[in-house]
Formats: structure tokens, sequence, C-alpha cells
């Protein structure tokens, strides 16, 4: 029987050492679907995608593609069979220019060298196809994140391919490149590509997918047709239980003691006069589309960065210094945007990486108490639920939502003023988005002014008091949670009004 | 239900297996266990082939040259956990060697005096090096290059390579005397190593490299010093070169800059045998002190069997190449999923 699905795959498992990665698992995909695959860290996503592009081998199952019986010895076999993979790290030069790495590898040659006029060619070709502006002449370095994003799909696609894996493509993009990223990937599918799209980001599956398929604990929970389903069935169905979004109180912070006053602030080229005050025990959102600020406030409260011009104030006058570490040791401390590069520490146990920053808690004239460190540990990794094996387990074998609970918890009973989060849920499973959010509010609970900056809109309904949205380098005023919804904040992160 | 069962055998198979503590033991180190056999080995190999190797004569000279080689060692743990390297030890103790006599002869300063200028020198040029590195972000490779340089000129300006005789008797016992048949330079070197394993698993300090060397600017975000830990390694190693310095001016009655030759190269393959990665944040003092050992076995068992010194440095070369390679083979086997 002549069969055209460009990739199936057939009662498939993989075995880890103490571990059923994937257990007899059915997956099809036909030509020009887009087909999201969800579940939550752990659950096979990622093993089934190394499987489908050739990176692990399955210890049962077989895969089909075009009704043919395939083994693929590597990825350069999947690849020969029409199976590109965009993975969630980039893998570009940065100084090479934008032609040079979309035809990486296989640059088109002729005598004496290689023909960078067809090289170019073939770049401006596969740009078009994704309908993109981008100067195949610049460097990638001069690119933004989205840009690089998009010129890794341009790679990929030259190789025209018949399925496309995109493995968590909108994980560092501001919400509005996620768009044209979203009318990209239909615009692929339209042209008769099979679309594999994994990512945690329930709205923009929505937009994006055809039919999506659920994985947990390494089994298939099932596959639909996107219509057929709410995002509470698919949530439900990925944790195998009912989440429920936390209910909030709506306090008035009216006579609550201010613990950060931010009076005038401005950061060249980000945000100019920018004034707010932080409550005890409130949890201020600043919204924004990227490149608005929001990082660089946050940075500059937590002494990363000098501001330009303005002030800030902390509870009893004390001054506010650049230094991380006065900023530390008074209680205010930042949980960093990009958790791979300035959250965990990867060799490091767990243990450690919650004990960076409060040695002054845990060690006496520069030598420390390992019992006090695991003491701490065993502690944080209880109240947060960290999965870990160990309490010194290296933090780099952690699950992404793990780490985060880890970076957070680090800084619990240190910051004990104000805490500052940025993206504390980017790249984390449902349920640790709940989890991470429940911290949130207990912790604001206990009188910690907290202020969280998310590309997630809705992500601020669920765990902010109060939102501020900075657009063309303006703040607006102080909304209360209250008085928004999911419009509005949509209108006013685009510098609408009420 | 069928698809109930399967997710129940799922679950049960996640359960982590028995496993007993010494096995846990055994896998936690399999790195300094392997190195451990190997080292063994080598002696085994040695001493079927020459019957000196173990006579007790042999064995003391063993230790001392691991001691010479292990005392710059200790600090250049650190450095490379650190995720930085420093290429100047060699000359640097045959500088220090060199400034010590030059004081001592030239300007007629007591030794004592002398020896306290020499480290404290040492220590504060180290200083200043990590903190261009750190300061400036110059790749600490090219810092100690440069180090390196201006050390292997500055003892022949200082020395016109003629060795500057230092004699006194209490000062030689540091370098040739023993305590119970235990040279002193070992039991220097085995105080400082307990000091540095102390320092690398006990202080703020000593967890600060690992965390700079593993991912620095996270440990900048979480409040470390990143730039004075970055000196602090570099101080170290110079101080430490110093020391190693003067105990072989005390070992051979004169200061020459003719000793240390290639002591960069053994102290930081010795760090990389032991396990420590070259990209930072991992690594231990225990490994580096069996790569001292591997290494100083390896010398002495060429020259015991008479292999001539120039084919020695080809077979030590190879050896060192192979332990690396095992080491590192190791590292992946162990690497959890």
């Amino acid at each position: 029987m002549f069969d055209t699905v460009p990739l199936r795959l057939e009662n498939i498992s993989k075995f880890y050492p103490g571990v059923i990665a994937l257990n007899e698992v059915d997956f099809s995909i036909e030509a020009g679907e887009v087909r999201a695959l969800l579940g939550k860290n752990g659950a096979g996503k990622s093993t089934l995608i190394r499987m489908a592009c050739g990176l692990e081998k399955p210890d049962k199952g077989t895969i089909y593609i075009n009704g043919e019986r395939v083994e693929f010895r590597g990825p350069a076999d999947a690849r020969n069979y029409g199976i590109e993979i965009v993975s969630q790290e980039l893998n570009l030069v940065p100084w090479m220019d934008v032609a040079e790495n979309i035809s990486i590898g296989r640059w088109p040659k002729r005598i004496g060298g290689i023909d960078y006029k067809a090289m170019r060619q073939l770049a401006v070709e596969a740009l078009a196809r994704l309908d993109v502006q981008i100067d195949p002449t610049l460097p990638v370095s001069r690119l933004s994140p989205a840009q690089q994003q998009l010129v890794e799909i341009a790679k990929a696609l030259a190789k025209q391919p018949s399925v496309l894996l995109l493995d968590e493509p909108t994980s560092s993009l501001p919400v509005t490149e996620v768009e044209s990223l979203l009318n990209t990937v239909k615009r692929i599918a339209s042209q008769g590509v099979a679309v594999i799209y994994v990512s945690h980001r329930l709205a923009e599956i929505a937009q994006v997918a055809d039919s999506v398929t659920v994985l947990r604990n390494g089994n298939l929970v099932g596959t639909a047709s996107f219509a057929d389903l709410t995002e509470q069935d698919i949530v439900n169905q990925m944790v195998g239980g009912v989440v429920e979004l936390p209910e909030l109180q709506h306090p008035d912070f009216f006579g609550v003691p201010v613990v950060l006053h931010v009076d005038d602030l401005t950061i060249p080229d980000r945000v100019e006069n920018v004034s707010f005050e932080l409550h005890e025990g409130e949890v201020l959102g600043l919204a924004g589309l990227l490149g608005t600020g929001r990082s660089e406030i946050l940075r500059t409260i937590a002494g990363f960065d000098k501001p330009e011009h303005g002030e800030i104030k902390l509870l009893s006058g004390e001054a506010h210094r650049s230094n991380i570490q006065y900023m530390i040791a008074h209680g205010i401390a930042l949980t960093p945007e990009n958790r791979r590069e300035e959250g965990i520490i990867p060799y490091l146990g767990v243990d450690e990486n919650l004990a960076t920053g409060r040695w002054g808690q845990l060690a006496k004239n520069g030598i420390i108490s390992w019992q006090g460190i695991k003491n701490v540990a065993e502690q944080f990794i209880e109240q947060l639920s960290i999965k870990t094996p160990k309490v010194d387990t290296p933090v780099m074998n952690l699950s992404g939502g793990n780490q985060q609970k880890v970076v957070i918890g680090r800084w619990l009973g240190v910051a004990d003023r104000v805490l500052l989060m940025d993206e504390p849920t980017r790249g984390v499973d449902v349920e640790a988005k709940s989890q991470i959010y429940e911290i949130i509010r207990s912790t604001a609970a206990r009188g910690v002014g907290i202020i969280v900056v998310t590309s997630e809109l809705e992500e601020l309904l669920w765990c902010c008091d109060s939102i501020i949205f900075l657009h063309n380098g303006k703040a607006s005023q102080k909304y209360k949670r209250a008085d928004l919804n999911i419009e509005t904040l949509n209108s006013l992160v685009n510098g609408g009004t009420l | 239900m069928e698809d109930q069962s399967n997710i129940m055998t799922a679950v049960e198979k996640r359960k982590p297996e028995y496993r007993s503590p010494l096995w846990g033991m055994i896998r936690g180190h399999l790195n300094e266990i392997t190195l451990l056999v190997g080292l063994l080995g080598v002696s085994a190999f040695i001493t079927i082939n020459n019957d000196v190797f173990l006579s007790s004569a042999n064995l003391i000279n063993v230790l001392r040259s691991a001691a010479f080689l292990g005392i710059v060692t200790w600090g250049m743990t650190l450095v490379i956990i650190a995720g930085e390297i420093d290429v100047s030890v060699g000359p640097a103790v045959a500088f220090a060697a060199v400034m010590l006599g030059s004081l001592v002869n030239h300007q007629g300063l007591p030794l004592e005096v002398a020896a306290v200028i020499v480290v404290i020198t040492m220590t504060i040029v180290g200083y200043i090096g990590g903190f261009i590195r750190a300061k400036f972000n110059v790749p600490s490779f090219v810092t100690t290059l440069a180090l390196w340089s201006i050390y292997d000129g500055l003892k022949q300006v200082i020395s016109n390579n003629i060795p500057i005789p230092v004699e006194s008797d209490t000062f030689q016992v540091w370098g040739r005397g023993d305590l119970l048949g235990i040279p002193y330079v070992v039991i220097i070197a085995a105080i400082l190593f307990l000091i540095f394993r102390y320092i690398s698993r006990q202080t703020v300090f000593g967890r600060a490299v690992y965390a700079v060397g593993g991912n620095a600017k996270a440990a900048y975000a979480a409040g470390i010093n990143v730039l004075r830990t970055r000196a602090m390694v570099f101080a170290i190693t110079g101080g430490l070169a110093g020391l190693t310095g003067l105990l072989h001016v005390s070992r051979l009655g004169t200061a020459t800059g003719q000793v240390a030759t290639g002591l960069e190269f053994s102290s930081i393959a010795a760090v990389v045998i032991g396990g420590s990665s070259l990209s930072g944040g991992r690594g231990s003092l225990i490994g580096s002190l069996i790569g001292v050992l591997f290494i100083s076995v390896i010398a002495n068992g060429l020259v015991l069997m008479g292999v001539n010194s120039q084919a020695q440095n080809v077979v030590r070369g190879a050896l060192i190449l192979i332990a690396v390679l095992v080491n590192v083979v190791f590292k992946q086997e162990s690497k959890d999923i």
C-alpha cells in the first residue's frame, strides 16, 4: 500500500536505567499539519523528538517514513529522510553572516572556493519563504533573538524538509515577535511541511496547532484535533488531574509601609522618569513588550546597573547603591531572566545553589557549615517541592522548573524586603508554574514586596496585586489587578488606555 | 484497564533501585578510583622491570619530587576549578629562587627577611596578574603567558645565568633534612595539601571558586565577589611558586634559574589527570594529589628503566594523554541522564 505519511512512529519505547522514558507510544503526522506536542517536563516529549530526528535510537518500535521502515543511525540519516529540527538553543555562528549560517557546512562551491553569489541567493530564497525581512549580509550577532530564531528556521527550511520539529521556538521571544513566528509556522505548514511544535505556552498552541498529542510519564495520553478541546482539558490531561488557579485576595495597600520608592528613574534608551512605590506584601507586575526596559528597571534596583538619573529609596531611608552585595545585605535580590546564564551554577549541588547568597548566615569567619547548608536545603526542597534525587545532586540534572525553584529559593529568607523576579516561569511546565505562583503569593504574605516581570500577560492576572505598564519609555499609573482582564491588559501593554 | 497498568509499571520502574552505601561511594569517586588503579598498575609494571623502585630510598625520592610538583599544583587546582589557567609557574619558581639569592648575596639581607620578601612579592605579582585578568577581562592564558616571559627574562637579567651560592645550615634543613626519614618538603607539601583540601571544601572562598568557575555570571548575580575570587587564585599560585623557589634553593644550596623547567606543564597535567575540568567548575584536590603522584612515578620509573632523557619526554607525554583520555571517557560514563 502506498503510504504518504511523512513520519510515523509505531509502538515506540525508550528505557533509561530505572526509568521508562517512553512506553509504547504511537505517533504520526500528515503533510501540512501542525501538531502540538505537550506534556510536563519529563513526560517524554524530548525523548520522542530525539528519536524522530535520529539523536537517539528507540529500544522498541519502528519508525516509518512514507510507509518505508527506516532506522536512523544518527541525525544525518534523519536529515536525509527530510526531517529537520530547530532546537531550543540557537546553533548559529555569531560572527558569520546570515547567508553563511543558512547554508552552513553545505556552502555552494564553484571553482576556487565558495560561491558567495549562489549562497546569498539561497539565503534570500529561504528568507522569502518565511516572508521575513532580514539582510542576509548582516552578521548574526547583530540580529535580535527573534530574528536569529527565524534564521535558524530558514536554515532548516533550506534543506527542503518534509517534517520540521520546533522545540520551544518562542521561549526567548518577546510577545510582538511571537506573533510573526506563529504566522511563519502556519505559512510553512501551508507549503506542505509537517510541523511538530513543542511549547509550554498553551495560548500560542491554540493559535497555531491543528491537533495536539499529550504525553504523561512516558505514556501517550491521546491525540485529538484542537477544535475538540479546551485549554483546561489539555492542562488536566498533562498533569493527570485538575489544576486550580489561585484565588486572589485584593488587599488595599493604603497605610501599609512602603519598602521601595522609585523616583524619577531614567535608563538611557529604555525608560524616562519612572516613579512608583512598592508596599510590604504587594506583588507588583511590570508589563511591557520586550525592550521597554522592564528587566533594566529590575537590574537597576538590584544593584546590577547604575541609574543614569533618578533615585531609589529603601525602607527607613537607607541609601540605595549600585552594588549587588550591598543590596542583598539590605534584603533586596533579583532572580534573573535567563536561568541557565545567570541563575544556576550547574555543577554545584542543589544544596549549595540554595546556599549561595546566604553564606553570611551559614558561615562563620569564612568557614561554612555543611550541616547548616543541608538543613536549609532540605527545608526549601520540602517547602518549594523541588524534585531532586538528593540534596547535593548537581542542579544541572534537574528539570527547568525545578532549577527555577532553586533559583527562587536562593533568595527566600535573604531577600526579606524586596524580591525582584524577571520571567520567573520561563520554560517551566504547567505544574511548576502554578507552584511558582504559589511561592510568589506565600512570600508576599510574609510581608516581602515583590516585582514580577513577565511576557505572559495572563500570568499577571494570576499572581499580581497591581500592574504598571511600560510603553514608549513611559510608565503608566499603577492599576489594580481587580480592574483588569486579559483584553484590557492586551490593550494597555500596547500603549492603550482603559 | 491496560492503559492504567502500563502507567503503574512505569511509575514502579521509576523508583530508584536499592544500592549499598559502598557502591554510592565508589560511584561518586569513579575518577579517583580509576586513577588509583592506573597508578598502582604503572607502579606494578615498574616494579616487575626494576627492583630498585620499591626500595624505601627510591620511594622517598619519588615523594620528594612529588612534593616539589605538588605545592604549586594545589594552587593550580583552584586556578583551574575557577575556570582559569596559570602557565607562569615554572619561570615563577626559577625567578623566586634567583631573587632570593640576589637579595641575600647582592643586597646583603638576612635570609629570613629575604625569604619573606620573596613569598610576599610573588603573591602580590600573582594578585596583580589575576586582577588584570578579572578587571579587564583579558584571558588568563595571555596574562600568565606574559608573566612567563617576564619571569624568564628577569631571572636571567638578575643572575646572568650564574648560580648564586646561598649558604646556611639552618636554611638547608628545609630542603634536605627529614623528620623520622620523611623529608621536610614532603611534610610541607602534605600539610599544604590538607589546608587546600579544607579551603576547597569548607570555606566560603573555596566554594566561591567552584561557583565562579561553574558559572561566573550566576555567581556574580548571587552576590559573590567574582573579581576578588579570580585575583586571589592567582595570588595563591604566585605565593606557592615563591615558596617552591625557596625550597629549591634550600635543597641545592645555590640559587639558580635552572630549576622547575616545565613545571607549568607537569602541574597543569597533574590537575587535568586528576579529573578537574579545564572549563572550570569541577575538580578536586584528591584528584590532583593522585595526578601529582602519577606524574612523579612515571618520571622516576623512566629514569630507573634507563630510558634516555629525550625519549622520556615522549613517553611521559603519551602516558599523560592516555590518562586524560581514560579520565574523560569515565566522566562521560558516570554522567547522569
